[in-house]
């Protein structure tokens, strides 16, 4: 047999040489910041084709299919509308309209939990589809947090329904509905930009982040108002009204219920969380783009 | 939900029966008579965890006690990491025009290489250098079985890489040649398997890669379908430059490559002249020493 049947290999300074004089691009090595975000653009057709195709799926194999997409968020409404409206009555404390209070609080931290829920799975989840195919990996946060979005719809509809019922004149103000829904989504984002990578290394921490957000349905006033409960606790009280969760909650109630009121304050905390989550979640997903998969 | 699952296409060796041999058989693969380099492939290995496999110690024939049924079968579940070093060192350059199987058996980590080749699994050292678009035939992973034929195909095209307007250009196509045109508004859970691994095929192959690679994806369906598959594949390869195949097949391997590349437990065995490799392969017996053999291991 002859000798080239096993040929001795480059060393790796030759190889690189040899790619280099051909032009060949290293696989697997992280690609700059600007050129990852024009990739990402271009994926923008497959990222919503992807959200939209999950969200569909999630609602298919049973009789009533995408119907589900309604009927999940009134039971859910009923069940705490039983549970804080009239099994522990304390929690109306302070609150005019609690059916609408109580509506739009639940519908959207809804949101917010099941979007960090999916966020940090986001590459765990969809690992044969990064071992299959290349393409900016900052598509699937990107891609689950939208499929809430999507899901969300329908609950903002029968939301509008619930609150027109119980008497709620429509406003020009409603339409702040719609910033801050955009606000909340990139604040989803940006945290499942950070839960996405954590928790593709280390899958244990997607375990906690279903406890943080019950946590924070808690404790964001969900279902009773904070004003009351930052009376009672002091500065903590206060840390409560403006961490991020109760600010988002806040803004969107304050667009629709009259009783709620959002300043400049409080649109600017919202703003600023937001950002600062987007950028900050995007870079770090960024940094670990070459990692994922690996597991 | 229900994701499909990858298949391991089994290769049908009947269909490469009377086959003659790959062309260009008597180029050489040291770089002589061949086009430019499109992968340079240096030295790379690839590690991966894997969870939750710790030993379990004897698991037959003998039931264990109370207390090590209730315990330790958990206690083997915690912290149970496992490093798998699938490829050890492989290093050889592809060029232009060339096909080239890649024969092992299972678990030598070719379809690990292959996926470090791709880009798609990060490689721990070495490097992997590449022209252009690679392609591995695994658009399977990202299509939806509760969604309808022609809904897959837009989201496996664009998960390809291409825009909606090329998709719709290209769906026709895609649906005579996958033979659907009158399921194509069900849902793909409600296909025979192999309509469904036709469609597939037809998604995966409706972008032409600059490298691609194929995983043991022939050989689905009915004898003319692969007779269509196995000329897209040789249409593919034309404008490709580059295909690479994995199989434990000689036949397939022999029917389609001039080349052929032998991996053993994660390290290159023997890179050389299809016919050559094969019948190394064949006998268990590297050329130069003995020992690397699967034979003599």
């Amino acid at each position: 047999m002859e000798s080239r049947s096993r040929p001795v290999a480059l060393s790796p300074d030759d190889a690189a040489a040899l790619a280099a004089r051909h032009g060949l691009r290293k696989l697997g090595a992280r690609p700059r910041l600007r050129p990852y975000i024009v990739s990402l653009w271009q994926r923008r057709d497959f990222t919503w084709v992807l959200a939209t195709s999950d969200a569909y799926g999630k609602n298919q194999g049973s009789y009533l299919g995408q119907l589900w997409g309604v009927l999940k968020p009134l039971l859910q409404v009923a069940v705490f509308y039983v549970v804080f409206g009239i099994v522990i009555r304390g929690a109306r404390q302070g609150i005019e309209d609690f059916l609408s209070y109580l509506v739009i609080g639940t519908f959207l931290f809804e949101f917010i939990a099941s979007g960090l829920n999916n966020g940090g799975r986001a590459i765990a989840s969809k690992v044969k589809l990064v071992r299959a195919l290349e393409f900016p990996r900052a598509v699937l946060p990107i891609s689950v947090t939208l499929t809430e979005l999507v899901m969300m719809w329908p609950a903002m509809v029968i939301m509008v329904v619930i609150v027109l019922i119980k008497g709620h004149r429509p406003s020009w103000t409603w339409l702040e509905l719609i910033p801050a829904v955009v606000l909340i989504y990139l604040f989803v984002l940006g945290c499942g930009f950070f839960l996405a990578r954590i928790v593709s290394a280390t899958p244990d921490l997607g375990n906690l982040v279903p406890i943080v957000t019950q946590l924070a349905r808690y404790v964001a006033g969900v279902f009773f108002s904070l004003e009351v409960l930052a009376a009672n606790l002091g500065v903590l009280g206060k840390l409560a009204i403006y961490e991020p969760f109760a600010v988002y909650l806040t803004l969107a109630r304050s667009a629709i219920l009259t009783e709620v009121k959002a300043g400049w304050l409080e649109w600017s905390l919202g703003v600023g969380y937001s950002l600062v989550v987007l950028v900050f979640g995007f870079i770090y997903f960024w940094l670990a783009e070459a990692r994922y998969g690996k597991d | 939900m229900a994701r499909i699952d990858e298949i391991d296409f089994s290769m049908d060796e009947a269909a490469f029966d009377g086959l003659p041999p790959a062309g260009r058989r008597g180029a050489g693969h040291d770089g002589s008579g061949l086009g430019s380099p499109t992968m340079v492939v240096d030295h790379v290995h690839v590690r991966y965890r894997v969870f939750g496999g710790k030993r379990l110690g004897a698991s037959t024939g003998y039931r264990p006690s109370l207390y090590r049924r209730l315990f330790e079968r958990t206690s083997s579940a915690v912290g149970a990491v496992s490093e798998i070093h699938a490829v050890r060192g492989v290093s050889f350059v592809a060029h232009e025009g060339e096909s080239i199987g890649i024969v092992g058996r299972n678990g030598a980590g070719k379809s690990t290489l292959l996926r470090a080749m791709a880009g798609l699994m990060p490689y721990s050292a070495g490097a992997v250098y590449a022209v252009g678009q690679c392609a591995l035939l695994g658009v399977n992973a990202a299509l939806l079985a509760t969604l309808t034929g022609d809904r897959n195909i837009m989201l496996g095209g664009l998960a390809l890489g291409l825009t909606r307007a090329e998709v719709r250009q290209r769906f026709d196509a895609i649906v005579d040649f996958a033979g659907i045109r009158e399921f194509v508004h069900l849902p793909m859970n409600a296909y025979s398997s192999g309509m469904a691994s036709r469609l597939r095929f037809a998604i995966s192959t409706a972008r032409v890669p600059d490298i691609l690679m194929i995983d043991e994806a022939l050989a689905t369906g009915d004898a003319e379908f692969q007779r269509r598959s196995r000329d897209k594949i040789m249409e593919v390869k034309d404008q490709a430059g580059t295909v690479f195949l994995v199989s434990h097949s000689a036949k397939a391997v022999q029917a389609m490559c001039e080349r052929a590349i032998w991996l053993e437990k994660g390290e290159l065995v023997m890179d050389g002249p299809c016919a050559e490799v094969l019948e190394a392969y064949r006998l268990g017996v590297a050329p130069g020493d003995g020992a690397a053999g699967p034979g003599a291991s």
